[in-house]
């Protein structure tokens, strides 16, 4: 195992600063994911033709903005994003500026992700509160969050393991983490040893959260 | 009903023309059953103007021989198929960059033939002098091994940092850099994000096949800049084939007149022989 001490002794820093780079990504982009994708998801099913605050027009631009990030190939929206991102942030280089459009697509995955958790709902069940003179913020709060959350944050699982995976190229940007780092470390430099070991600690962590995830989400079953 | 008829029209007539377009070609070839089929040579290449030089190599080559350019995605894939032999030579790299590959994979890819030689340059939207740039400027240079000793080299032979004496320059890193009195900060992308660099670093190192992109050349934009025969594309085989016929019909398509007239209206490249 002399291989491994060797590795870890010559690259360990850079990995960990790397690993750093990636959990701050990642951190953020699910924040946006929560704060913004979740309730973009909501308004997606709420105003669908039949929901209960049917709207077409927010219907139509929830969904056209969430196809449309869908559809970038990732690497590509990133360096579209490049001018927005200089005029947001200051800079398009580094790994602040290099979350933005993570963010982007972390808001359009989790949308579409809580739309579907949503459509699983019983369609009584929205209806029925409405007739009961519920709001629709009470129907939201009290009746579909509480049916969904368990499948939500199964979902916000799913969707971290995407972001994690998307966020290897952010390299392109400046961005680093750990995908840059088994690019750069590794298969640029022909270290293969190296570029294997990133990758079974990036398989590592994926094991992690989905271990994290799923166990949360089976704790908020209530079913 | 009319419009799908109207289509089904449309489609049988397109199949009869592809249909009587093979049968007309079919008999050409046999025409001249005597003529030795020629021996193809597959050259990968990656991007203009490399692949450009490939094709003009492939009018220029002597009979018998036919080149057939592979167009492969990146520059590490085109070494990796010459060297399992799925193709015969490619035209993507430089001699350090081959030999990188060589040290890393048991490679036994040999140079042999230098093309083109390029200006390598630092530009800057900002400066007009290297001697202006600011404290804790950021410099923009690329994130690949070979590209980055060479930005790096450039950068300490006009005094900018100082590097360890005990490193050779080609291989060096940011690691290296044992003296930055005016604390510039290293920017570190893929060539091909350096364009996007240039609207907001103080100095970016930039090749200038990516630069002329901005309307821009060594000639007369670059700050500081560098030609250095250790950096000539070259034409790279195997090394069993290093002398056969075959590679000889090759070197000398490479330095053809055509070859030639690809290299100079390019502009920002000279000839390497």
């Amino acid at each position: 195992m002399s291989w491994l001490t060797d590795l870890l002794a010559e690259y360990g820093e850079d990995m960990a600063k790397s690993l750093g780079e990636t959990g701050y990504m990642m951190f953020v982009s699910l924040l946006a994911a929560v704060l913004i994708g979740l309730p973009l998801g909501m308004t997606v099913y709420l105003t669908e033709r039949g929901g209960i605050a049917e709207n077409r027009i927010v219907n139509t631009i929830a969904n056209l903005y969430i196809n449309v990030v869908r559809s970038f190939p990732f690497l590509l929206l990133v360096v579209f994003l490049i001018p927005f991102t200089r005029m947001v942030m200051g800079t398009s280089f580094g790994t602040q500026a290099a979350t933005l459009p993570l963010c982007f697509v972390a808001v359009a995955i989790y949308a579409r992700l809580t739309e579907q958790i949503l459509r699983e709902i019983p369609p009584g069940i929205p209806l029925v509160a409405r007739a009961l003179g519920a709001t629709v913020p009470e129907a939201v709060f009290r009746m579909l969050l509480p049916e969904a959350r368990s499948g939500l944050v199964y979902a916000l699982t799913s969707a971290a393991i995407s972001l994690l995976s998307y966020s290897t190229v952010l390299g392109v940007v400046g961005g680093g983490g750990i995908g840059d780092f088994a690019m750069r470390y590794g298969y640029q430099v022909y270290n293969d040893s190296l570029m294997y070991l990133t990758i079974v600690v990036i398989i590592v962590c994926v094991l992690a959260i989905q271990a994290i995830g799923h166990r949360t989400s089976v704790r908020l079953d209530h079913r | 009903m009319k419009k799908s008829r109207i289509a089904l029209a449309a489609a049988g007539l397109a199949l009869a023309v592809v249909v009587s377009g093979c049968a007309s070609t079919a008999p050409a070839g046999e025409e001249k059953p005597d003529a030795a089929e020629p021996t193809v040579l597959k050259v990968a290449a990656v991007t203009s103007p490399m692949t450009d030089v490939v094709e003009a190599a492939g009018e220029a080559i002597e009979d018998g021989y036919e080149v057939e350019l592979v167009e492969v995605g990146d520059y590490i894939t085109s070494n990796t198929i010459l060297n399992a032999g799925d193709v015969y030579a490619n035209f993507s790299q430089h001699i350090p960059y081959m030999e990188a590959f060589n040290a890393g994979n048991d490679g036994d890819l040999v140079g042999v033939q230098p093309v083109y030689n390029f200006v390598i340059a630092f530009y800057s939207k900002t400066l007009d002098d290297i001697a202006d740039l600011p404290e804790g400027a950021t410099v923009a240079i690329p994130d690949d091994p070979s590209n980055t000793g060479r930005a790096l080299k450039l950068l300490a032979a006009h005094d900018v940092i100082t590097l360890d004496e005990s490193v050779d320059p080609y291989e060096a890193t940011v690691k290296d850099v044992v003296e930055n009195p005016k604390n510039i900060e290293f920017l570190q992308v893929p060539i091909a994000s350096l364009n996007a660099a240039y609207e907001e670093a103080d100095l970016v190192f930039q090749w200038p096949s990516h630069i002329i992109a901005l309307g821009l050349t060594p000639q007369e934009d670059g700050l500081i800049t560098e030609l250095d025969d250790r950096f000539a594309l070259n034409l790279v085989v195997k090394q069993k084939d290093a002398e056969s016929e075959a590679t000889e019909a090759l070197k000398k398509a490479f330095t053809s007149d055509a070859v030639r007239e690809v290299i100079e209206s390019n502009g920002t490249i000279e000839t390497a022989w």
